[in-house]
């Protein structure tokens, strides 16, 4: 009688255990494996976008003043100009300063100033301009029209 | 007094054994991230595809948040000794250039790129895109989620006069149907649809493919292939660019979703019977639970059906042996454009 009243306190403390395993112990350890990981991927596509961006700035010239790219990053990711650099981060409203997932790339022996307000990166097109303007080097990023 | 100890060893047990298990998967995934950094673009690809898939049965619970580390590969194709890098299209990114004299050779380099393209993304075998519990129980809508593997740009510097002006003769479908892999005594198609090792038997989807099913388009100018999406020359671009693009789309059948809904009702009764029973035994309450029962099975009809339309719309083309409507794993190639992309891919899980 008291070895089943053992077994049976075993049993619930195996069940408790085990509720306790897959509702709060494997929820928090995905929570924190998403936390570590999964915006790192996001953050990823977004940097190689910056990457690719600046890549053809740096390449664009006076006869060459003109480029189109494909952006196929994550969804809710924006892109912009800013400085002497282009810069990306989560969020459709202007970027905070602080803002932990803001991502920038400066030029590359490049003086153009880069002017683009913000322009979703995912499944978007881009037009890139550069222009001469009192000397001073412009390039503009902006959305390039849906064709049809 | 043993007795007792005896148990308390078997509980501690059952508890350590459970919780090394979970404590395995989790470093498991941690290491895996480590050893991406160490090997080449296409194996990190592959290996973070097998986590997202569960391949290993110690991750197939968490796997649906493993994120996929697949980089989309920069294929130039060019002529030459040295060849071009196709700076117009990938500046000064990681290159692989596939040198080429004669048009049977882009077709080559293309069928190349779609082949690894299906081995890598796991031969269609793996479902890599499911909505979570939400798809289980028909809340979410069918998305259509790609990854693309490469992009594959033509060096128009670089091509001889021969290969530019005959670049209608590229047939990618013809050149797979009718050459043989390096090394292999199938031919491209045979080892993507049937009597393979690899087998095309699709698991999410369940249909086998056959030849037909593939709608590889070729680059012309004027396509022929009344099937095709896409047209895969853009006349309007200076140097032209393909992608090669992996797409799955899955929904779960009605049935499925009925049956994960008596599953619930179950745990729910299971949980919790002496409130269930009371709940269901006062007239409001049961009242109010046929009523709220029938509008979520109603809503997860309709979901239901609204994916399934939504399948056949990405799926309808490819004449999978199974209903369409269930979803496809499929590899395109389409002209590398925003329009093309869009008409397949409501999301790009892929590294740019």
């Amino acid at each position: 009688m008291k070895n089943k009243r053992g077994m049976e306190k075993e049993i619930v403390k195996i069940i408790i255990a085990a509720i306790a395993i897959v509702l709060i112990l494997v929820p928090l350890a995905v929570k924190i494996y998403q936390s570590f990981y999964a915006g790192h991927t996001e953050s990823e596509q977004a940097k190689e976008i910056l990457k690719q961006v600046s890549g053809k700035i740096n390449a664009m010239t006076l006869t060459n003043p003109s480029d189109t790219m494909i952006l196929t990053g994550p969804n809710g990711w924006v892109l912009y100009g800013e400085g002497k650099q282009v810069c990306a981060c989560k969020g459709t409203a202007p970027c905070k300063s602080d803002d932990k997932t803001k991502a920038c790339i400066p030029l590359v022996n490049r003086k153009a100033e880069v002017f683009g307000t913000f322009i979703s990166i995912y499944l978007n097109e881009i037009e890139l301009k550069f222009t001469i303007k009192n000397g001073e080097e412009i390039v503009e990023i902006t959305q390039k029209p849906a064709t049809k | 007094m043993s007795r007792k100890k005896q148990g308390d060893i078997s509980s501690t047990t059952i508890v350590t054994v459970v919780l090394l298990l979970i404590g395995f998967g989790i470093l498991l995934l941690f290491i895996s991230r480590i050893y991406y950094s160490g090997t080449t673009e296409r194996e990190v690809c592959r290996e973070s595809v097998n986590l997202r898939g569960g391949v290993l049965a110690v991750t197939k619970g968490i796997s649906d948040y493993v994120p996929l580390e697949c980089k989309t590969q920069k294929v130039c194709v060019t002529s030459g000794l040295i060849g071009g890098n196709c700076e117009q299209d990938f500046q000064k990114e990681k290159v692989t250039k596939a040198k080429v004299d004669t048009t049977g050779k882009i077709s080559k380099a293309i069928s190349d790129e779609v082949l690894d393209c299906w081995d890598m993304m796991g031969q269609g075998r793996i479902s890599l895109f499911t909505g979570g519990w939400y798809d289980k129980f028909g809340i979410s809508g069918a998305k259509s989620s790609c990854v693309i593997c490469s992009r594959i740009a033509l060096d128009m510097k670089n091509l001889p006069d021969s290969v530019k002006t005959k670049l209608g003769d590229v047939n990618v479908y013809n050149y797979m149907a009718t050459h043989t892999i390096a090394g292999q005594k199938f031919s491209y198609l045979q080892y993507m649809a049937q009597g393979s090792p690899a087998g095309v038997s699709v698991a999410d989807v369940g249909g086998k493919l056959e030849q037909k099913d593939f709608q590889y388009p070729t680059i012309k100018n004027k396509t022929t292939f009344t099937e095709v999406p896409a047209k895969i020359i853009d006349e309007t671009k200076q140097n032209p660019e393909v992608a090669v693009v992996f797409m799955q789309i899955h929904v779960t059948d009605l049935s499925t979703v009925l049956r994960n809904d008596a599953i619930a009702a179950g745990v729910l009764f299971a949980s919790a019977p002496a409130t269930t029973v009371k709940v269901l035994s006062s007239g409001y309450g049961a009242a109010a639970a046929i009523i709220l029962g029938l509008a979520a099975i109603g809503y997860q009809t309709y979901n239901t059906f609204n994916n399934y339309e939504i399948a056949t719309g990405y799926c309808g083309d490819m004449m999978w042996g199974k209903d369409p409507s269930y979803g496809c794993s499929a590899v395109r190639v389409v002209n590398y454009n925003l329009e093309s992309l869009k008409t397949y891919c409501n999301v790009i899980e892929s590294i740019p």
